[in-house]
């Protein structure tokens, strides 16, 4: 008679468990989907086509005092990159109803552009003005004077209106790097600082590495970039039964050359 | 007597939960493998700007480890201010210089014929009546890539 009863707890339990979590756990897989939309998304957002045309590929260091030195700056239409990003991270998602993707967009709170001079970041709503409309320049207070600096060496002087180099004002390259990047991760998190994680609460940090000693490259912000923070688009399950939404963040991005 | 009855009934239990794990691990793995070939081959045209016959074979062949497909392959091409694209489908990309012709977008599209059993699984409980859940669980994957 025990058995019996022991039998019966145990078919109740695994039907429960049959009813609720019933399904494949599909995840791993959403994650792995998610993560190359968004860098399919980052990179035609660094790479569609008007980045190809004259007035994009000559002439970008005019107005940046040494000129051709250290000619990384490139312009970006900011609207344009967003819009690519859009297009291509739904088709990999496979969302093509306008109002679904209008939906979704909720869930992508920051673009953002890393530029030659300045940072620009637009909101959920790809509303630039929130951060800034034409953004924030790089200025940075180094031994008790403020200088805008840049992706590149060049520095600005805005008390005497000179273009410098960093190791003219003492700092070596790879400090140079260091300095803007840590500027950069703290107005990407300042700008998220209101933004709990829609599961865990807890805030987001952005970190990007300063230090990686297996490659320079990937040490620190090397080149204007499109940038983008995705956090949980509620995506369903194949679970027939639980119909679970798939919540966890990403980040995509990619870097705008000539 | 107790433990036949008992063990009637949990039996069916353990056989349907075994079956699962098996079916779902099988599953997830091919369903990712298949995600990455698509993902890999997409790539692959995009860079190169065409999508070139021995590429969508190697594709179809590769895709053909898991069961038979059917492939879709699109390019999207964006003119003006218009956000409606103009595109074309199979026989005309594949082979085609989609790069020189303006096109931006390539997707690739890959479903298989047949459903995973996986899906008849769901459709029966552990005792073999109808669970009237629908699941028609096949394996899929779509690749979108900007032509570069």
């Amino acid at each position: 008679m025990k058995a019996f009863f022991l039998s019966l707890i145990f078919i109740f339990c695994t039907w429960s468990l049959f009813f609720i979590g019933k399904g494949i756990d599909n995840i791993d897989i959403m994650a792995e989907r998610y993560k190359r939309a968004l860098d399919a998304g980052a990179n035609a957002a660094s790479r569609y086509r008007a980045y190809n045309n004259r007035d994009m590929l000559f002439d970008q260091g005019i107005g940046y005092g040494i000129g051709a030195e250290d000619r990384n700056n490139v312009p970006v239409d900011r609207d344009e990159a967003v819009k690519w990003f859009y297009r291509l991270f739904f088709r990999n998602l496979s969302i093509s109803d306008s109002e679904e993707r209008d939906e979704l967009k909720k869930y992508i709170p920051m673009k953002a552009l890393i530029l030659y001079d300045r940072l620009m970041i637009a909101d959920a709503h790809d509303n630039w003005d929130s951060y800034g409309p034409d953004g924030q320049a790089y200025t940075i207070q180094y031994s008790g004077r403020d200088y805008r600096f840049t992706l590149s060496d060049q520095v600005y002087d805005p008390h005497n209106g000179q273009w410098l180099m960093a190791e003219d004002i003492g700092l070596t390259p790879e400090d140079r790097k260091a300095l803007v990047t840590q500027y950069i991760i703290s107005e990407l998190n300042g700008f998220l600082k209101n933004r709990p994680d829609k599961e865990s609460s807890s805030y987001y940090e952005i970190v990007f590495s300063l230090d990686d000693i297996a490659d320079e490259k990937l040490s620190g912000i090397n080149g204007v970039n499109f940038f983008v923070l995705c956090e949980g688009v509620p995506l369903s399950s194949l679970n027939p039964y639980k119909r679970e939404e798939f919540f966890a963040y990403g980040i995509g991005g990619s870097e705008i050359t000539r | 007597m107790e433990k036949f009855w008992a063990s009637l009934l949990v039996i069916p239990i353990f056989t349907w939960y075994s079956f699962h794990a098996v079916l779902d691990r099988d599953f997830k793995i091919r369903q990712q493998a298949v995600e990455n070939v698509v993902y890999q081959y997409t790539q692959v045209a995009a860079k190169k700007g065409v999508l070139y016959d021995s590429v969508y074979n190697e594709l179809e062949s590769r895709l053909s480890s898991f069961g038979t497909f059917d492939i879709s392959v699109t390019a999207e091409k964006f003119t003006g201010t218009s956000d409606t694209p103009e595109v074309i489908e199979d026989p005309e990309v594949i082979g085609e210089n989609l790069r020189s012709l303006g096109y931006d977008i390539i997707n690739v599209y890959v479903e298989s014929r047949n459903e995973h059993p996986l899906g008849r699984l769901y459709e029966i409980t552990p005792f073999g009546t109808k669970s009237g859940a629908e699941a028609d669980i096949r394996h899929f994957a779509k690749a979108s890539v900007y032509i570069q």
